[in-house]
């Protein structure tokens, strides 16, 4: 393995999880189109280029997992809202049970930087309890 | 016109979008420019509310948004950022190829391979062949290749199917009672 094999596997796993992360967004309620794209770009290293969200963003749409509204703002012309749809909302369901589980067990297999590996008998996992 | 740079750099990036886009349908085209064009002005707006001059705002936010080029390519391929499809290949430039005709899927897939292989055509051709020089044999190696094509769908494979064993028919049951 490469040193740079690590950096792979991050920007694969954060094209691979973008989309979930933007309908984790719209999970809290509506957002307008550019707050969204600033609270995702907002996070650290997850997207490179704040305008390949909206392509993103078109696709979710053509895959009805979010929706859009015209709202009128007080700020000049109606703005575009993102919201997720019955779809969206089970497609996150789904990928949190999954992320979650992964995350569990990969987390439960790392050492802390700087650490030894957890002591097998110490991490006894939830379902042996 | 404006002489302000500001301005001058945020027509001249949406032209560029513009021009990058033109593989896509109009349609998403002048939806994504424009889905852009808000974006920059919103994003101005904080800019300057913080105090920030023109120039400056604009080239940060158009920094921020990243080369319109790569959203275009995001567009074409469905996703987020510049994408290798496994493991280190070299990406390929957006151009000719990627003509967003009707796919099926959209334009976001990927495109699909042309439905005529030496495979298919090899196919027809015995197809043909049995229907004519060559019966029987010509036929069922037409229908072997057929069903044996990655790129037809089932129902393709089966009108090609009714079609070659038809006149079959016709030969093995009306012609002996003539």
């Amino acid at each position: 393995m490469e040193p740079g094999d690590a950096r792979n596997v991050l920007t694969q796993l954060r094209r691979g999880t973008i989309e979930y992360c933007v309908l984790a967004v719209l999970a809290s309620g509506p957002e307008y189109a550019f707050e969204l794209v600033r609270r995702l770009a907002d996070v650290d290293g997850l997207v490179t280029s704040e305008g390949t969200i909206y392509p993103l963003l078109a696709r979710l749409r053509r895959d009805e997992l979010v929706a859009t509204t015209w709202q009128e703002s007080d700020a000049g012309p109606p703005r575009k809202y993102y919201r997720l749809t019955p779809a969206g909302q089970r497609a996150l369901a789904g990928f949190v049970a999954e992320w979650s589980r992964f995350r569990d067990a990969v987390d439960g297999l790392l050492p802390s930087p700087g650490e030894h590996p957890p002591d097998r008998r110490e991490r006894g996992g939830g379902h042996e309890q | 016109m404006s002489s302000d740079p500001g301005t001058d750099l945020v027509r001249s990036y949406l032209e560029r979008l513009h021009a990058a886009g033109w593989s896509l349908p109009p349609d998403r085209r002048d939806e994504l420019v424009t889905e852009v064009r808000e974006h920059i002005a919103a994003a101005l707006t904080v800019e300057r509310g913080r105090g920030i001059g023109d120039e400056l705002a604009s080239r940060t936010v158009l920094d921020r948004l990243g080369p319109p080029e790569d959203i275009v390519r995001a567009e074409v391929e469905g996703s987020t950022a510049a994408r290798a499809p496994s493991g280190g290949y070299p990406l390929p430039p957006v151009g000719p190829p990627y003509v967003a005709a009707a796919y099926p899927g959209g334009y976001y897939a990927a495109p699909r391979p042309s439905p005529w292989g030496g495979l298919e055509i090899g196919a027809v051709v015995a197809l043909v062949l049995g229907g004519t020089v060559v019966p029987v044999l010509g036929t069922i190696v037409g229908l072997v290749l057929a069903w044996a094509s990655p790129q037809w769908t089932h129902r393709q494979k089966a009108i090609a199917t009714l079609l070659a064993v038809l006149p079959l028919l016709f030969l093995v049951f009306v012609i002996p009672f003539r």
